[in-house]
């Protein structure tokens, strides 16, 4: 297993945002995450990368326990994430954006950027690692332009980028199709689909479009108010009823049967 | 060639500025404006140094004068006490200068924004007192005279151009370490830091260190200004390094422009030149101080050359010599 979480709970005070979660993820794999609104997918993701500290269980990545690292020291291990609201560095420009994420691959010492011909040699093999990445995503050709001028959708090929650059084992999506049409959740999930196929990345995502889940996840796990309702893959998930009471509502008499 | 090519090179116009003011000294006669070109230089170096913490990373600094004290005076100190030379004293100051950065970069990393700004305004009364009532070491507020100019293979640096030209051998080579700093990955950190925080805490930046590490930089760079300051003028007192000199040093970075380096230099020129013609309306000086950041936030939000997409030209000659080919390249 890649990812192992054990029985985490995290609360806010009262309020219990992840309650008693296991999940396990293997190499290799695009495993998704689903639930209504505020099941706690999004607290999934910063507990796995650090941003809060879990209340109670244990998170293993790759073998070490994460569960009371800081968010840099995760991500140094590798995994890499992007962001459920598009969180680009407004003032850099795409090509620095994608640099910036490879931060910790960097051997090199900070005081190593202040010495001339050294610094140049580390900056020309970041450059190259990061036009690679933006030519995968296919941002190549806009490297001199504010992230924050391109178009949405570019924008969170962008942030996909930027995790991308790091060479991570794990990357974490949240909502990587938020807000797009059908054209460019489509290029995205044959993205997703040769990320994890050529480049071997085991990937979690979160997502609200059923199509995307359902045709690009080899395992789902479903949350719902804190705790994990179901888990399966995608054909044990479309007609599990609890499933579909929670997340897809339930069929009224009468209703509209494909709403 | 063609010659507007040429002047918007970035070095071309480095080039020129350089000229300019290494011939200028040749043409003054005025022993005054020798002066003001002097000053205009150690604000440079100042505001060089607030434009790490403040325009790179967003620390929002009240107490660069403090910094700037510090170097003054443990350089006044030590040449004073030890009879220690300048070359000696100038790096002991700007390693105390950092020291002390670095202590108040400490509460930088608890507080942001506003609050950062009153925890270091305070910070920087602090210093101000503890000189005031330094007893007969520092004098307290009757300061400290007889600071010995500096000697260097028996140049005469009571000649003020020789001075100028040793500060203008400083401003540049300061000038030069922070203009590459966006350019680094060091610096990049400190971007990322300053655009998003939390982004950039999951990209695998140590946030914590590289503020502190922001803060030690400004303030050794405000060191070496206060060692020349302290050997330039031979007497200092806690007046020249109060909370009104951290506003000007700021009001130089926001108009000139944070975050671009050159901004903070061009501020830095126009607000010591501009006091010294207005010389006249001296009681409406912060005044007209506040008049014109209003008109700024104003029309040019970002500063008089915060616009400038000043990083772009750099990426381009960084891939041109990385591969030839990588603008065709646009496949996926």
């Amino acid at each position: 297993m890649l990812l192992e979480i054990n029985h985490v709970t995290k609360s806010f005070g009262g309020v219990v945002a992840t309650n008693d979660v296991s999940v396990s993820v293997p190499e290799g794999k695009i495993l998704s995450i689903i639930g209504p609104n505020g099941a706690g997918k999004t607290t999934l993701f910063n507990l796995i990368t650090g941003a809060y500290m879990r209340t109670s269980g244990t998170i293993t990545f790759n073998g070490v326990k994460i569960d009371t690292m800081k968010p840099y020291e995760i991500h140094a291990l590798g995994v890499a994430r992007t962001f459920q609201n598009i969180r680009l560095f407004k003032r850099m420009t795409v090509l620095e954006n994608v640099m910036t994420g490879m931060h910790s691959r960097i051997k090199a010492r900070d005081i190593e950027s202040f010495i001339p011909g050294r610094s140049q040699k580390i900056e020309a093999e970041i450059t190259e690692k990061s036009m690679e990445a933006l030519k995968i995503v296919g941002l190549d050709g806009k490297y001199a332009e504010y992230g924050a001028a391109l178009p949405y959708g570019q924008q969170r090929r962008l942030e996909i980028a930027r995790a991308l650059v790091s060479d991570p084992k794990l990357l974490l999506l949240d909502e990587p199709a938020a807000g797009m049409n059908i054209n460019e959740s489509a290029e995205l999930l044959e993205l997703i689909r040769w990320i994890n196929a050529e480049l071997k990345k085991t990937v979690i995502f979160i997502e609200h479009n059923m199509k995307v889940v359902m045709n690009v996840s080899d395992y789902i796990v479903v949350l719902d108010h804190g705790s994990k309702i179901a888990e399966g893959i995608p054909k044990e998930i479309r007609n599990n009823p609890v499933v579909i009471e929670a997340y897809l509502g339930t069929k009224k008499e009468g209703g509209n049967a494909d709403a | 060639m063609d010659i507007k090519k040429i002047l918007k090179s970035h070095k071309a116009q480095f080039g020129i500025v350089l000229a300019v003011a290494f011939f200028l000294p040749m043409f003054v006669k005025d022993a005054s404006v020798t002066h003001i070109m002097i000053l205009v230089l150690l604000y440079v170096i100042l505001s060089m140094g607030l434009e790490i913490a403040l325009g790179i990373t967003d620390l929002f600094s009240l107490c660069h004068a403090a910094f700037y004290g510090m170097g003054a005076y443990v350089s006044a100190l030590l040449s004073i006490y030890l009879g220690w030379s300048f070359w000696v004293t100038l790096p002991i100051a700007t390693i105390c200068a950092g020291l002390f950065g670095f202590l108040i970069g400490l509460p930088a990393l608890r507080t942001n924004g506003d609050y950062l700004a009153i925890a270091t305004l305070g910070f920087g009364e602090i210093f101000r007192l503890i000189l005031v009532n330094g007893g007969d070491f520092t004098r307290g507020p009757r300061g400290l005279t007889g600071i010995a100019r500096p000697e260097l293979f028996g140049l005469d640096f009571t000649n003020k151009n020789v001075y100028y030209y040793i500060i203008l051998a400083a401003t540049v080579s300061i000038f030069l370490v922070v203009y590459n700093i966006p350019r680094t990955f060091f610096g990049r950190a400190l971007m990322a830091i300053r655009d998003d925080e939390a982004a950039a805490a999951f990209m695998g930046i140590q946030v914590s260190k590289y503020k502190v590490t922001a803060f030690t930089l400004s303030g050794m760079i405000a060191g070496i200004a206060g060692a020349f300051y302290a050997h330039y003028i031979c007497y200092i007192s806690p007046d020249t390094f109060v909370y009104n000199d951290s506003i000007t040093i700021l009001t130089m970075v926001l108009i000139g422009g944070g975050g671009t380096v050159i901004g903070p230099v061009v501020g830095a020129v126009i607000l010591t030149i501009l006091p010294e013609l207005l010389r006249s309306f001296v009681e409406y000086r912060m005044l007209i101080y506040g008049l014109v950041v209003v008109v700024m936030m104003q029309i040019r939000p970002m500063g008089i050359l915060g616009h400038l997409n000043i990083r772009v030209s750099y990426l381009e000659r960084r891939l041109k010599k990385n591969q030839p080919d990588s603008r065709k390249g646009k496949e996926v």
